[in-house]
């Protein structure tokens, strides 16, 4: 069975988060194939094709990674890292979505080369909003380099 | 360099050197009022004291408000006698020119207490020329007027000048500071506008005492001294005219005598003479009256007489000699002869005989002159008497002379009598003399002759001679006359000593002074009647003499002890001197050291070296447990360090018990020894307290090996070096608690910065926390109303929509809260970074910023030209950034609303201030206004979350700055707030 090519690997371990996120996708028909990873670990599990995804190639790449930063297991800093530090993934966009609007997290992420760095606002209408601003522009507008 | 710029320069070097002298000094009359107040404690006289002492009376103008005028005038007086109350200057002058012999004695007194070490002279004339008044004593020099006579010092350090030195300067106009002991070579004189100035070199070593003294006891010596000498020479001078005078009575009596031997040969030449005339067959021929009166016949029956019944039956054959002579035609001299007168008595006679020829020349007969000489001869015998006694006279008058030259010219002791014995030989010739002097009660030998001789000189060398055992020699000294012993033998109060009992006769003078006995000159014979009453007269002049030499010996070995007795005192003096010049050297070099321990063992080794011990011990007053301990022990193996002493016994108690030096020559043998010493090696003993009253801290102790080491000026030092060991003990403790609570500071701030590291670590976190869990619930709160508002909103009622948004505008509310918090906090955290800034510049864009907020109403912004400041432009922003949106906000209400953006300035300081003309608020809440969540208004009415005024308020503070409010209930408000320096 061919696997239809994941667009956008949701990395959120909060479940309203996630749900609200996908609601918010859905709502604007920008993303059918999401896949949702949990925590840290799982999310370069997932990108390695490690664990339970070895059967992943890992040229199948997703067209965007939405990253949470404060995550159980590995933070979301450490998988930006993994992925930023490695050949074959470096070129997937990285957009962190989260909560903290700390400096310090935002300057960390932009070193280790995050594409975006995107603060949760707590009211849905603006929540939604920016998701479908990223969906618009990741997904539909961007291209990768090949 | 003109003349006054370069006296000023002069000045001006003078005064550094001084005033580095004077660095940590203070001169007040407080200070010596508490000086004397110690002083008189240790028992010093006070007149003694306030006769020393030095105002500085430009310091004291200067130092006005610190300054007890009137015990400073009323001690002023008791020295000064007047004080001119008009200029509030001390006569001076007059005291010095009025003052005693006495005084400087106290100045000496002075110069060793007294606690102000430097002084300098500023002198002027007051009322012109001649009248020198001082004014003040301090280390400044001052041109007061323009007439006036500056005295500059050049002083070796640490040696004070006072006011002796005022007779100095005295000195330069009246008489030569020589004349004080000071060469002239250091006195400079330089002529200046308006006056003289002097510089007096005061010679160093010795320091200033050293040439006072010299001013005070030269004089004094040399004065006594010469006196004394001058009034024995006059007194020899006397008993040498009175002798000179004898001499001149002895001239006359002699020329007396040769005008009669000149008158009596002029009679015999000149007077009727015998003359007889004979026969050749020698019978008289003729004899005149004389002649035959002379004969005892009458005259003629001598005629035809035979010549030879006259002449003596001896002279029978000269007669015949003179016959043949004549008769053979010689001629003879006159000769004498002796006649046998008729009665048979011879009569000596002086013939002149010639032969008297007749005109052929043939003898005719004789003739002969004949005088009687019987009286002549008697004369003639008496004259040889009187020449003998003549020249002995001479003789003793001469020796007289001798002895009073050679006296007059010894002084030594002996030499005086050695050379009375001498003089006495030429005199009275003897076999042994000597001369005892008066001792109390007995006679001492103090000098002798000639006992060598006859047994040995030992027997006679020093022997003392009590009256009780020779009361001879004490009858001859009080009755104050010559004793003349025939024979010792015969005599009843004779007493023989042994090994000198050759002596036979015996002759003692008593030597007087004045009326007063000396002692006695005895001379001894080895024959009986060696002496006799007119050799005792001959020798008195002598004894006289001799006894003036005696005395001017005497006075002379007393002056010579004197000058020596003076010499000791001026060499003890000086040893002082370079002690307490040690003193001095050894105070500066504890007085510098802070560690204790250190600061300990240096005084106990320095204080050995001071006073020249051996060993030493410092015991230190432990409060802890009341007792003294051994803190320091130098070269005394038997001390144990750190072993207590209970300070009610031994040397340490007894010192204690005082409060004062204690000295024990011999601790072996000294009464409050305790029982159980054994024999101290170090038996001499000084102790001190160190500190005084109640705040003894010590006692300070050296020890010698040698009994009887230490004196009173020892005391005096110890006393002085333990009283700066007292303060230099009392630094270090200071400075070692000081170093103590600097350590014990620095570990509590270690502490401090490590809790709050990790309290801002923690604090961090619970901020990273907030800012992702908390708003994630509310993100859900939000999201899900708006998920169920827009997916179901035609199945949901009205109401129920509305509490949706209400539930979702109450997440958003809470969401500000939450930014707004984080914010604050993070403001506490976030460095400065300060940079020059025009708030001009960021005013401008700010109020761009804002429009939003006042849609749909008129704002007037009245900005100021503000000045420049140095602030973190960011935070700033944010301050101007708050406090404009308040402004905007509460004048939401005003038709038209003004915000006026001005400053002041007040204390020169920079006040920015926003006013608006909005609601306001009540003063009473104003200490409310910048707490965190106050709010002085509803919610309902203005937004907001209460924090914006506590981030202006704590971004201020951390500049340094202040904020506050000034509003009336509906009147406006206006913000001022500073940035601080």
């Amino acid at each position: 069975m061919v696997e239809k090519s994941v667009e956008l690997l949701l990395v959120e371990d909060n479940p309203h988060d996630e749900e609200l996120a996908v609601h918010a996708l859905k709502r604007f028909k920008l993303a059918p194939n999401i896949v949702i990873v949990r925590d840290g670990a799982e999310a370069l599990d997932f990108i390695f094709c490690r664990g339970k995804y070895t059967n992943r190639t890992i040229e199948d790449t997703p067209k965007i990674i939405l990253l949470d930063l404060k995550l159980p297991k590995i933070d979301g800093l450490e998988v930006l890292e993994q992925i930023k530090k490695d050949q074959r993934t470096k070129k997937i966009p990285v957009v962190v979505l989260t909560s903290s609007d700390q400096e310090v997290d935002i300057l960390k992420s932009y070193k280790l080369g995050v594409n975006s760095y995107v603060v949760k606002p707590v009211d849905f209408e603006r929540f939604s909003e920016t998701v479908k601003q990223l969906g618009l522009y990741w997904l539909k507008l961007n291209r990768v380099s090949v | 360099m003109d003349k006054t710029e370069q006296d000023a320069a002069q000045h001006m070097e003078a005064k550094t050197v001084m005033d580095e002298e004077f660095i940590g000094r203070e001169v007040s009359t407080k200070a010596i009022e508490g000086f004397f107040q110690e002083s008189i404690r240790r028992g010093l006289p006070q007149e003694a004291l306030t006769a020393g002492v030095d105002y500085s009376l430009e310091y004291l103008l200067d130092q006005d408000e610190r300054i007890d005028w009137e015990s400073y005038r009323t001690i002023a007086k008791n020295f000064a006698g007047t004080l001119d109350d008009e200029q509030g200057l001390v006569d001076y002058g007059s005291y010095f020119i009025q003052s005693s012999v006495a005084k400087p004695f106290a100045i000496v007194a002075k110069l060793l207490y007294s606690p102000v070490e430097f002084y300098s002279w500023v002198v002027q004339p007051k009322t012109g020329p001649g009248n020198i008044f001082m004014s003040c004593v301090d280390g400044k020099m001052r041109e007061i007027e323009p007439r006036h006579l500056v005295v500059e010092l050049a002083m070796h350090p640490g040696y004070a000048v006072c006011r002796e030195f005022f007779l100095i300067t005295q000195g330069i106009m009246i008489a030569l500071p020589s004349t004080l002991g000071l060469g002239e070579s250091s006195v400079q004189m330089e002529e200046i506008q308006g006056g003289i100035r002097y510089r007096v070199q005061v010679p160093e070593g010795g320091g200033r005492l050293a040439w006072l003294r010299k001013a005070i006891t030269w004089p004094f010596t040399a004065r006594s001294a010469a006196a004394e000498l001058k009034e024995a020479h006059e007194l020899l001078l006397d008993r040498y005219q009175v002798m000179q005078n004898q001499i001149e009575e002895r001239r006359q009596v002699e020329g007396a005598l040769r005008e009669n031997e000149l008158l009596y040969r002029a009679l015999f030449e000149n007077s009727n003479d015998a003359v007889f005339l004979m026969n050749l067959d020698q019978t008289y021929m003729a004899v005149n009256q004389q002649g035959a009166d002379l004969l005892g016949y009458p005259p003629d029956k001598l005629v035809g007489m035979s010549v030879s019944q006259f002449i003596v039956p001896d002279e029978t054959q000269d007669f015949s000699n003179v016959y043949n002579a004549l008769m053979s035609g010689e001629s003879l001299p006159i000769y004498e002869r002796l006649i046998r007168r008729k009665d048979g008595v011879e009569i000596p006679v002086e013939v002149n005989v010639a032969m008297v020829r007749d005109s052929e020349g043939n003898p005719a007969h004789l003739q002969s002159v004949v005088r009687d000489i019987s009286e002549r001869k008697k004369r003639d015998l008496e004259r040889s008497h009187l020449l003998a006694a003549e020249s002995e006279q001479r003789l003793q008058a001469e020796t007289l002379a001798g002895v009073t030259l050679a006296l007059t010219s010894q002084i030594d002791h002996k030499a005086v009598l050695d050379e009375i014995l001498h003089q006495v030989k030429r005199i009275v010739p003897y076999k042994t003399a000597n001369i005892a002097l008066r001792e109390g009660e007995n006679l001492r030998i103090v000098r002798w002759q000639g006992y060598d001789k006859y047994t040995s000189e030992d027997l006679i060398a020093d022997l003392i001679q009590p009256y009780s055992t020779f009361p001879l020699d004490e009858k001859v000294l009080k009755s104050k006359k010559a004793l003349i012993i025939e024979d010792v033998l015969e005599h009843p109060d004779w007493v023989q000593v042994e090994g000198i009992s050759w002596i036979r006769s015996h002759l003692s003078i008593p030597l007087c002074l004045h009326e007063e006995p000396l002692g006695l000159l005895r001379l001894d014979g080895i024959e009986p009647g060696e002496f006799s009453q007119e050799d005792a007269e001959r020798l008195n002049p002598l004894a006289n003499a001799a006894a003036v030499a005696l005395e001017n010996a005497r006075l002379f070995e007393q002056i010579l002890l004197e000058i020596n007795e003076r010499q000791r005192v001026e060499n003890e003096l000086l040893a002082y001197t370079e002690q307490l010049e040690n003193l001095r050297q050894v105070g500066l070099g504890i007085i510098s050291e802070l560690d204790l321990e250190t600061l300990l063992g240096s005084i106990s080794e320095r204080v050995i070296e001071l006073l020249k011990g051996d060993a030493g011990a410092l015991h230190l007053h432990q409060p802890n447990h009341g007792l003294m301990e051994l803190t320091v022990s130098i070269n005394n193996e038997s001390a144990v360090v750190g072993s207590k002493v209970d300070f009610q016994k031994g040397i340490v108690g007894t010192v204690w018990e005082l409060g004062e030096a204690v000295i024990i020559a011999d601790y072996n043998n000294w009464e409050r020894r305790l029982p159980m010493d054994g024999e101290y090696k170090f038996p001499a003993i000084i102790s001190v307290p160190i500190g005084w009253g109640d705040q003894l801290l010590g006692v300070l102790s050296v020890y010698s090996t040698q009994t009887g080491k230490f004196s009173n000026t020892d005391a005096n030092l110890l006393t002085l070096f333990a009283d700066q060991a007292a303060i230099a003990i009392k630094n270090a403790r200071l400075h070692e608690q000081t170093h103590m609570s600097a350590v014990h500071l620095e570990t509590r701030v270690l502490e401090r910065t490590a809790q709050l590291e990790e309290t801002n670590k923690e604090l961090e976190a619970f901020a990273y926390s907030i800012s992702h869990d908390l708003r994630a619930p509310l993100r859900a709160t939000s999201g899900y109303s708006s998920i169920l508002i827009e997916d179901y909103s035609a199945e949901l009622p009205e109401e129920v929509k509305r509490y949706l948004n209400l539930i979702r505008e109450n997440a958003r509310q809470m969401d500000h809260l939450i930014i707004d918090l984080l914010d604050f906090s993070r403001l506490s955290r976030q460095q400065l970074i300060k940079k020059p800034v025009k708030p001009n510049d960021l005013i401008e864009p700010i109020i761009n910023e804002l429009k939003p907020e006042w849609k749909g109403r008129k704002v007037e912004f009245k900005v100021g030209d503000l000045p420049d400041c140095t602030a973190d432009p960011v935070l700033l922003k944010q301050v101007f950034t708050n406090l404009l949106s308040n402004a905007v906000k509460f004048t939401r209400l005003r038709d038209n609303s003004i915000v006026v953006v001005d400053y002041e300035e007040i204390d020169g300081k920079v006040v920015y201030f926003i006013r608006d003309n909005g609601v306001g608020f009540n003063m009473q809440y104003s200490d409310k206004l910048f707490g965190v969540f106050q709010r002085l208004h509803s919610a309902n009415e203005y937004e907001g979350t209460g924090v914006g005024l506590a981030i202006v308020q704590r971004i201020l503070h951390r500049h340094g700055g202040q904020i506050w409010a000034i509003a009336e209930d509906g009147k406006g408000a206006t913000f001022y707030f500073t940035l601080g320096d």
